[in-house]
């Protein structure tokens, strides 16, 4: 065992704690490998599982709740900083706005299952407008299921754990580097998409200047196309502005005219 | 498809840009109840 492992394991409790709070304010540190080690280290007589499962949680509901909050006092512009961690801030903000408004307090629970939402969801709750009572229970019970689940496949299956983490140690030449440049791949490939899209939007776009002489004008019919949410959270829209969501296109586009230009704007 | 519509263009730096031009600004009343965010 590493000197670093040693320690670790004699400060598992705040390793634990302090891995957990760093992970869910937003910095890349593996927190699901401690929570089936604690599992593990609990089988094995080293830690005491309720206490590893109350630091996790209080560690998750404190940066949570920092996001809860930040989304309460600073709504949109929180969410848009959280998905810019993500690798497709461009569609992230109005997916998870779309899977809050379908399943509501529900998507704490399932949050923390789903990679990627598990930061988003918290700065979301606080946007829409929940209370901190509601906010905390839910998303404190989506956290003991998570990491219950991962304690618990630590306890039961530790050692056989252990000797598949030998077998990927030895591996961990080859298997790494595989996976490192597959995960460049995908970067590139997300980046690359990316940059095609702004290129064509470059082209096409309409400035605010041009937008305004064109509503003065007539010459152009504006569509709104921010998510309800995000108008109801702002209270206003640009005036002319027809509104419109993104899932009523299909149905509704018959009553853009077709004698002008069109131009839309999200946020 | 461009379903008869002849040119379609985003608003460069959306709503957040207008807004911060110092642009009109019109109130919304009609928007969707909140139906499943729960206070």
């Amino acid at each position: 065992m590493t000197r670093l492992a040693a320690l670790a394991l004699q400060h598992a409790y705040l390793v634990l704690f302090a891995a957990t709070l760093l992970q869910q304010l937003g910095l890349p540190i593996p927190v699901a490998p401690l929570l089936v080690g604690a599992g593990a280290l609990a089988h094995a007589g080293k830690l005491t599982l309720a206490v590893a499962l109350l630091l996790y949680c209080l560690a998750s509901t404190l940066a949570h709740l920092v996001w809860f909050e930040a989304g309460r006092l600073r709504g949109q512009s929180v969410l848009k900083l959280v998905c810019k961690i993500s690798l497709e801030p461009d569609t992230c903000v109005r997916r998870t706005q779309n899977l809050f408004e379908r399943l509501g307090p529900k998507l704490l629970l399932a949050a923390p299952f789903t990679p990627g939402l598990g930061m988003v969801a918290p700065p979301l709750a606080g946007l829409s407008g929940m209370t901190v009572a509601r906010f905390v229970p839910i998303d404190v019970a989506g956290q003991i299921l998570w990491a219950g689940v991962l304690m618990s496949a630590g306890f039961f299956l530790g050692p056989q754990i252990a000797l598949l983490l030998g077998v990927l140690q030895q591996l961990a030449g080859s298997l790494g580097a595989a996976l490192a440049v597959l995960l460049a791949v995908y970067v590139i490939w997300k980046l690359v998409k990316r940059q095609r899209l702004f290129a064509e939007l470059r082209v096409a776009r309409i400035t605010p200047q041009e937008l305004r002489s064109g509503l003065e004008a007539g010459e152009v019919f504006l569509v709104d196309l921010r998510h309800d949410a995000e108008v109801r959270g702002e209270g206003f829209t640009i005036p002319g502005a027809f509104r419109l969501s993104l899932e009523d296109i299909e149905e509704r586009h018959v009553e853009i005219p077709r004698d002008r230009d069109v131009a839309l704007f999200c946020s | 498809m461009n379903r008869g519509i002849a040119r379609v263009r985003p608003l460069e730096g959306g709503y957040d840009e207008w807004k911060r031009l110092g642009y009109p600004l019109e109130a919304v009343e009609d928007v969707a109840p909140n139906t499943v965010l729960v206070r």
